[in-house]
């Protein structure tokens, strides 16, 4: 293997993106991938962050939200209000892809950022929703990155910070959120997908070299596999273009 | 909860007043927040207090405004009113503002856009001391106790490593800086 689950994780969520997607991303890989689907595959696509700035260029890889590398070169340089705008209104909001991260996951892609333990006597205090749960609640499409791990993949969450499909077909609606939900859940090992009739989690796909059962292990419920193929590898195209145009200091990589 | 400032809820959910408006029944309402005291970065302020923002204003303009009392830090003070040309660039009139300090390199070590990028060494060594008790006392002293005012932490920071991260006026940042 001349990649690493890093490089293949990023490559998984930048297949995804298309040109008509607005892309909201975060601090990490999750602005990796959107900057490598605008090299790779959807160079139209437009990148915003929640800091406000609309339509980064992303000649260099940010470090944060935050860092100068986001405000070059952009549509609009606005402020945190312009950003979550982008995803409340109906016209732009259907085109905005999320990327998530969390410390918990459940089998319907609820998602907790905020607290191991309980909550008023944590074992961990995470940093909380950030713009997390906005997204999650607003956008129709999110791509959520994982570690596959047992105390990740969990039956019940510590914490429900955002919400995936609740409890089940029908509970986004009934809890007056936008329509959509959480499109794939991308980790180290493989991705997941939500069935459409049952919203329940299953696998979609594994990268070469791991089987389903040694994904089953790093989880704490049980999902479908009958429908999992093994995932095409980063092909050498898009690994020169992540390594060399997205993330030639290898600051994330 | 203690503090009597902080409420309780989170949030409350209620009755969309305007019936048939935004395809909702329900509304969700937050509390407002009201810092007593709200301290910004800026590129420009004025001796009054008008302030301009360069690049992303974030949230800085509503912490600014939201705030019972302000004080602005600034890169460049003007003691003229050039900042009431082209005033539509401005977002915080002074009105809002109790203080301005002059502090050039006053966001240091993080960045600001079109003058300094963060400083990747130094935000690097404070990520690393941190995660120690004894390193963080070390860079404490060192960084923080040790050095009498803004300008001696530049001093100790030293001209070289400014020079690396000052801003190339093409992008706003340093442009490829060496942040390994």
């Amino acid at each position: 293997m001349d990649y690493t689950l890093k490089e293949m994780m990023t490559i998984a969520a930048a297949r995804e993106i298309s040109n008509n997607d607005i892309v909201f991303c975060g601090t990490g890989i999750s602005m990796l991938a959107a900057m490598a689907a605008k090299k790779i595959n959807a160079p139209d696509s437009v990148i915003f962050f929640e800091t406000g700035a609309i339509d980064s260029k992303l000649a260099e890889i940010p470090l944060a939200v935050g860092d100068p590398r986001v405000m070059f070169h952009t549509s609009a340089n606005g402020g945190l209000l312009d950003s979550f705008a982008t995803m409340q209104n109906r016209i732009t909001g259907d085109h905005v892809v999320g990327i998530l991260g969390a410390a918990q996951i459940d089998r319907f892609g609820n998602l907790n950022s905020t607290v191991i333990g309980d909550y008023s006597l944590p074992k961990i205090r995470f940093s909380g929703s950030g713009g997390g749960c906005d997204v999650a609640s607003f956008v129709p499409k999110s791509l959520i990155f994982m570690q596959h791990e047992k105390r990740k993949f969990v039956k019940k969450l510590d914490y429900l910070t955002s919400p995936g499909y609740l409890d089940g077909p029908g509970a986004r609606e009934k809890a007056g959120l936008a329509p959509g939900g959480p499109e794939m859940v991308i980790t180290n090992m493989g991705v997941m997908k939500f069935d459409e009739t049952t919203k329940e989690m299953y696998l979609h796909g594994f990268y070469p070299g791991i089987t389903p059962e040694e994904i089953l292990e790093k989880m704490e419920f049980s999902v479908d596999t009958s429908r999992a193929e093994e995932i095409i590898p980063p092909t050498d195209e898009e690994l020169y273009l992540l390594r060399e145009k997205c993330d030639s200091q290898r600051l994330i990589l | 909860q203690s503090d009597a400032k902080i409420p309780n809820d989170k949030l409350i959910q209620m009755d969309n007043p305007f019936s048939t408006s935004n395809n909702t029944d329900r509304l969700v309402l937050v509390p407002a927040i009201n810092p007593d005291v709200t301290i910004i970065h800026v590129q420009k302020a004025d001796k009054k207090g008008n302030c301009r923002i360069e690049g992303l204003s974030f949230a800085d303009v509503e912490q600014a405004k939201a705030a019972r009392h302000l004080i602005v830090t600034c890169e460049q003070l003007y003691t003229g009113d050039e900042l009431k040309r082209n005033s539509d660039q401005n977002q915080i009139p002074f009105i809002h503002v109790d203080a301005v300090v002059h502090m050039p390199h006053g966001a240091y070590p993080t960045a600001c856009y079109n003058s300094y990028d963060y400083d990747p060494r130094q935000l690097k060594m404070y990520a690393r001391c941190a995660k120690d008790e004894e390193a963080f006392n070390n860079y404490l002293e060192q960084y923080v106790l040790g050095t009498r005012d803004h300008g001696a932490l530049m001093e100790l920071v030293g001209r070289e490593q400014i020079e690396k991260i000052t801003a190339d006026p093409e992008t706003g940042y340093a442009s490829n800086l060496d942040r390994t």
